[in-house]
């Protein structure tokens, strides 16, 4: 029993190696494509980002929006639902814990 | 590797915001249902003793009812002889 405890010790810094040299190209990867695509959006893009919801609107009013195409309008759908999602993930972190709430 | 597309600045305001806006609503929900857990822990506690006196009482009378059943029996058996 002692025996193979310690043989897992032993173990376990080379396991954490091959974890750091997995991942390491992953993580670069990850971090290529976050640099430009998640960082949150500069000073002067919030008043872009208004007026392209003006946009919108008008675009709803004027009925140019039921001219989309059905595969443009799937396309929106899933980038309006993962848009959403983030309200979940930063109401897991506001709550500190994944499932459900540690009252 | 694909290059990384540029994303519009409505889709980025909004991920941000809603994530900020759902770091508040979970920090506002959590103090919010804190003091309630605590106050309905205390209440179940109170609760269970209750109840607990009450099953100890039960089980009390069960094992007292128990008890005459068989006395009664083996004095039936010599009555008979």
């Amino acid at each position: 029993m002692a025996q193979a405890v310690q043989k897992l010790v032993a173990k376990v810094p080379t396991l954490i190696g091959a974890a750091a040299t997995y991942s390491k190209p992953r993580l670069a990867t990850f971090w290529h494509y976050a640099k430009v695509e998640l960082v949150p959006p500069s000073p002067a893009e919030i008043p872009q980002a208004f007026i392209g919801i003006k946009n919108i609107v008008t675009g709803v009013n004027s009925g140019r929006l039921g001219q989309t195409t059905v595969k443009d309008a799937f396309r929106n759908g899933l980038v309006c639902t993962e848009v959403l999602m983030w309200f979940y993930i930063g109401e897991c972190i506001g709550k500190g814990g994944i499932v459900g709430y540690a009252v | 590797m694909v290059p990384p597309v540029a994303v519009s600045p409505v889709i980025k305001t909004a991920r941000w915001s809603f994530l900020l806006i759902g770091m508040f609503y979970g920090k506002q929900r959590y103090d919010y249902l804190k003091p309630r857990a605590e106050k309905e822990r205390l209440v179940e506690e109170a609760e269970k003793k209750i109840r607990e006196e009450q099953e100890k009482i039960a089980k009390a009378l069960a094992e007292g009812k128990k008890k005459k059943k068989t006395s009664l029996k083996v004095r039936r058996d010599t009555v008979k002889m």
